[in-house]
């Protein structure tokens, strides 16, 4: 298809309606502080790990939030745990812990 | 030792305080102001232009403070007070200077300090020497000492505000605003700069701010960028490399810029010392909390002790007086009914 | 052979005991690699040696336990040695009396019970008299041991471990055992006349208003049954540890070490564990909740029976107090890593590796980790300091840094953190620096223990210390007043405890906090405390402040920089890396005075 200039992929919208929630709500249940990200980056700036592979924090909280949780699997094994996205993070939100959760849900 | 015998006192002479004294005094109150500096404005004296129509902040100090001139409302300067204690209903005063004041109500007018980023380590402050704060960048752009050409000024909002790392979860309400104006002054004395906002998110609440916004974008050229800046460090030519995200592009992004301006977020100023029976109830923020925020804002837990301006929460310019002139009206009200 | 059915009980949870114990330690050892640096020959006779003190000075006398509180040690002391003791003089006697070459087991358990009458036996007064001291030994600990469940303040604790599931099986039973001894035995002297201080006493006490003679046969059926529950419920309890202990003990001598990634070892340590609850003061989530469900003494019993406990395992700060604390040397830290890396499935995922440094003159290579890029002043203060000391430095993770790999040990993805250590090892090694200095001890200790690398490995720290032994650099003395916090990597992690401080003594006073060295508090921002909120670290670095700090510090000193971040966010005073306080006070020679004036200057014009 995409010889045409164009792919018909199901990630080009958020369908709210049928998206799957049940890491979000994993999540919401065990770390209730990612309620409180506000996508301001901080954290995707300095990541370690972001340097040298695909993470971006805020985008992985932004996915599960909007049901798309699939888009977050590979991502997240990118992440080198040093903790600098906490540090930086006005809003307190335990990163860390979230991307912990989300390797339990997936078991990955 | 004479103790002075006043109605009101009016701790700080800044806008609020000053405001306030010229009211009190209309509505026959006998009433004394008493400021800490060897000047009558505040924070207000360390602004250079205020927004959002550039008017020199020295002329809303001295507007005010000829009022109380020419009123000849006592003001105390160099005196700040250090303890208050209640006695039969009415207060005792006293201060660093030795004077005794007993007073029935006391206005607490004593606003805001500016958030200290060395804490904030990360942002540089007080490590590279072009990182400064933006009541630094006033003081520069009155006394046009900044330094010659920069290529690129980046201004970092809320530093010091609504970051629980530093245990200020609050809004500072007007850096937003600031920023597009400092962002707006420096262009104007760098035309060939290119100054750089970057924000969680701007808050424009007030009118005449959109409109500062819609005139950078358009006449100044400021550009916006949405992203925390979360790191600062050098390069070999010593400039300041920033690592943030734009958010909305969706990509991490360097940016390398030779001065960086923080808008640090207000934050309350030390009160008196009160005896132990006076209450003074505060909010999370530290700021003093209104007995009631939307029909009593300037009266606190303790009956005859009043606050104004942005002793109970950052303010505009605009509305610390209008505020300090509600605060005139709620001491009124308490000396009539006493 | 002398026989009577009373001995069944005691006899069958005997047999039950040996072959649980024994096929459990054969599955364990089975699972543990070879030690990397063995004893051998002479040094191997040596390791056996030593062990064997070893198990006598701590398994059996608890000397480390006599160190904490003298009468903690007695109670522990009292029962572990007075029964070892029991046994050994019981089956000595046991010899003397029967004139068969090989006694059953029991017999010399209940000697009195088959040989009452031992009057010929030689020795036979210093015999009764050395069993009923330690009888009398044994039960004054017992009597402790009970005191101790309400009065544990006596004792130096503040809070004591809770008894749960197998353990009040196990340990009502042992409580249980000796009263029933004394009763067997004071019945049985009074029987047959016989006795010492204690026994004959007792007996002659009880005759006043019991039937002894009746009751005596039941005595010994009771004693045997309670014999038999202990040893049924032994291996399932926290009396494991008194066979695992001495096992363990053994293993370490013979160069056996614990991993994170958990082998036949840990599995040793989790059952050497007594939950004698000295750990449990020590712990710092104390402050957080009543209930600590963190504290290693709770959280080994959670393993073993196989509790969840989610919060336990990875709101652990692995500041390795406990550890520091433990009276047996369980590796407390690796135990509950090693359970993050049971618990999470390892997945190894390609970075895109920055470009290999390129081979350089530099003989110092200076590594400031991830946490330096958020306190640019510790590479600021370095880098004046290495100006003013001449050093030619190489930053390695100036840009590009990748992170040490243990901060995913910590998270137990020990085969993630495999694959940054050879990425990072290849960068070092291919810049061909000779010394490496790091401003981060959390990198530190991994670049020293899981890297291998053939070269000087030192924390900025030991470093500047070098510098002004060596008179590189001169510094200033001031006469405030600091305090200095080892960061558990650091100090517990890699004992590094004298060099910071030697280096602040040239610049400030030092004034020391109760809780230095080895108890020194973690800042709370440890990056082992994953399920910890932000709220709570805070809550666990403002009461380390206060208890490091008093009225007099003017700034409190730190050589970690997530110590410095975490306890910035709380402090009421300064905090500073030892590196800024040193490069404050330099004294700089008029050459480099000038040096110094250009490096500022050229911030402040825009070229």
């Amino acid at each position: 298809m995409s010889k045409f200039g164009f792919k018909l992929t199901p990630s080009g919208t958020i369908n709210y309606d049928q998206g799957d929630f049940r890491l979000a709500e994993f999540i919401d249940q065990h770390e209730p502080s990612s309620r409180l990200c506000i996508s301001c980056g901080a954290c995707s700036a300095t990541c370690t790990g972001g340097a040298f592979a695909k993470l971006e924090m805020h985008k992985i909280h932004l996915f599960i939030k909007r049901g798309m949780s699939d888009n977050v699997k590979t991502q997240i094994q990118n992440c080198m745990y040093c903790g600098k996205c906490q540090l930086v993070c006005p809003r307190g939100v335990n990163n860390r812990n979230v991307i912990r959760l989300i390797l339990t849900h997936f078991k990955i | 030792m004479t103790t002075l015998k006043y109605q009101t006192v009016i701790i700080g002479g800044g806008v609020a305080g000053m405001a306030a004294a010229t009211e009190l005094h209309k509505s026959g109150s006998k009433v004394v102001l008493i400021e800490g500096n060897k000047k009558l404005g505040g924070q207000v004296n360390n602004w250079y232009k205020v927004f959002p129509n550039f008017r020199p902040a020295s002329e809303i100090v001295n507007s005010l403070s000829t009022n109380l001139l020419k009123d000849k409302i006592p003001v105390l300067l160099e005196t700040s007070i250090t303890h208050i204690e209640s006695n039969s209903g009415n207060y005792i005063l006293k201060s660093n200077q030795g004077q005794v004041i007993e007073a029935e109500t006391v206005l607490l007018a004593t606003g805001f300090n500016t958030f200290d980023p060395s804490g904030k380590e990360e942002y540089g402050y007080g490590i590279y020497p072009n990182v400064l704060t933006s009541v630094e960048l006033e003081q520069r752009l009155k006394t046009n000492t900044n330094g010659i050409s920069p290529k690129r000024i980046a201004l970092v909002h809320c530093v010091g505000s609504r970051d629980e790392k530093v245990n200020r979860l609050h809004c500072s309400k007007v850096c937003c605003v600031s920023a597009v104006k400092q962002a707006i002054e420096l262009k104007e004395f760098y035309p060939n700069a290119e100054i750089i906002c970057l924000y969680m998110d701007l808050r424009m609440y007030d009118n005449g701010f959109e409109e500062l916004y819609r005139d950078a974008q358009l006449q100044h050229n400021i550009k916006f960028i949405r992203g925390r800046l979360s790191e600062c460090a050098l390069n070999i030519e010593k400039d300041l490399v920033l690592k943030i995200q734009d958010t909305l592009a969706g990509l991490p992004m360097k940016l390398t810029v030779d001065q960086l301006i923080l808008m640090v977020g207000k934050e309350a100023h030390q009160l008196p010392q009160f005896d132990e029976s006076i209450i003074i109830e505060k909010a999370s923020h530290g700021f003093i909390k209104p007995a009631d925020s939307h029909l009593n804002p300037n009266t606190t837990s303790q009956p005859g002790i009043f606050c104004c301006g942005t002793t109970s929460g950052p303010k505009t310019i605009q509305e610390t007086i209008s505020d300090a002139r509600s605060a005139s009206l709620a001491v009124c009200d308490y000396l009539n009914k006493k | 052979m002398a026989f009577d059915p009373l001995v069944i009980p005691f006899s069958l949870g005997l047999i039950f005991l040996l072959i649980v114990v024994f096929y459990k330690y054969y599955t364990w050892i089975r699972q543990m690699p070879k030690p990397k640096n063995p004893p051998k020959g002479l040094n191997r006779i040596k390791a056996y040696f030593d062990a064997s003190i070893e198990v006598i000075m701590e398994s059996l006398l608890h000397r480390k336990i006599f160190k904490q509180n003298k009468l903690l040690g007695y109670m522990h002391m009292s029962i572990a040695f007075g029964w070892f003791m029991l046994i050994v003089v019981g089956n000595l006697e046991a010899k003397m009396t029967s004139t068969n070459a090989i006694n059953p087991p029991y017999f010399p358990i209940f000697l009195n019970f088959f040989a009452p009458d031992r009057s010929l036996t030689p020795g036979h007064g210093i015999f009764s008299f050395t069993m009923d001291l330690f009888l009398a030994m044994v039960l004054s600990g017992l009597l402790l041991a009970f005191i101790k469940r309400s009065k544990s303040r006596l004792f130096g604790m503040r809070r004591t471990s809770k008894m749960r599931g197998m353990d009040k099986i196990a340990l009502y039973s042992l409580w249980l055992i000796f009263p029933l001894r004394l009763f067997a035995e004071s019945f049985n002297a009074y029987n047959h006349n016989s006795g010492n201080f204690l026994s004959a006493n007792c007996g002659d006490f009880f005759a006043t208003f019991l039937p002894v003679a009746q009751l005596e046969y039941s005595m010994w059926v009771l004693y045997s049954l309670s014999l038999g529950v202990f040893f049924v419920a032994l291996p399932w309890s926290r009396y494991s540890h008194i066979p695992t202990e001495v096992v363990l003990i053994f293993i370490r001598h013979l160069g056996y070490r614990s991993c994170v990634k958990p082998t036949g070892y840990n599995m040793f340590d989790l059952y050497s564990c007594s939950r004698c609850g000295i750990c449990i003061d020590q712990c710092q989530i104390n402050i957080l909740s009543e209930t600590n469900k963190t504290v290693t003494a709770h959280y080994i019993y959670d393993m073993r029976v196989g509790n969840k406990n989610d919060f336990g395992l990875y709101s652990c700060l692995a500041c390795g107090r406990c550890e520091e604390a433990c009276p047996v040397g369980i590796k407390t830290v690796d135990l509950r890593i090693g359970k993050r890396y049971s618990e999470t499935p390892q997945t190894v995922v390609k970075y895109n590796v920055p470009k290999p440094l390129k081979p350089t003159a530099h003989n110092v290579g200076y590594f400031s980790g991830c946490m330096g890029k958020l306190t640019p002043s510790v590479i600021e203060s370095m880098h004046t300091i290495f100006r003013a000391a001449n050093e030619n430095v190489l930053h390695i993770d100036k840009e590009d840094g990748i992170c040490c790999g243990r901060p995913l040990i910590l998270s137990g993805r020990v085969d993630q953190a495999a694959q940054l250590i050879q990425l990072n090892k290849d960068r070092i090694v291919a810049s061909g620096i000779k010394t490496l200095v790091t401003s981060c001890p959390i990198c530190l200790k991994t670049f020293k223990e899981d890297y291998d690398l053939n070269i000087e490995v030192i924390h900025h720290s030991e470093y500047i210390e070098q510098l002004l032994e060596t008179r590189k650099i001169k510094t200033k003395f001031t006469n405030q007043n600091v305090a200095y916090h080892d960061p558990c990597e650091l100090g517990r992690g890699l004992k590094i405890y004298d060099a910071p401080r030697n280096v602040i003594r040239n610049v400030a006073i030092l004034s020391e906090n109760p809780n230095k060295n080895e108890r020194e508090l973690c800042c709370g921002g440890s990056l082992a405390g994953i399920a910890l909120s932000q709220e709570q670290k805070q809550t666990l670095a403002s009461d380390a402040i206060h208890q490091i700090i008093d009225n007099e510090t003017k700034a409190l000193i730190t050589s970690c920089p997530l110590c410095k971040k975490s306890f910035t966010q709380t402090s009421v005073i300064k905090v500073m890396d030892i590196a800024e306080i040193i490069s404050q006070n330099l004294i700089l020679p008029a050459e480099h005075k000038v040096k110094e004036k250009q490096h500022v200057q050229e911030f402040v014009n825009y070229n």
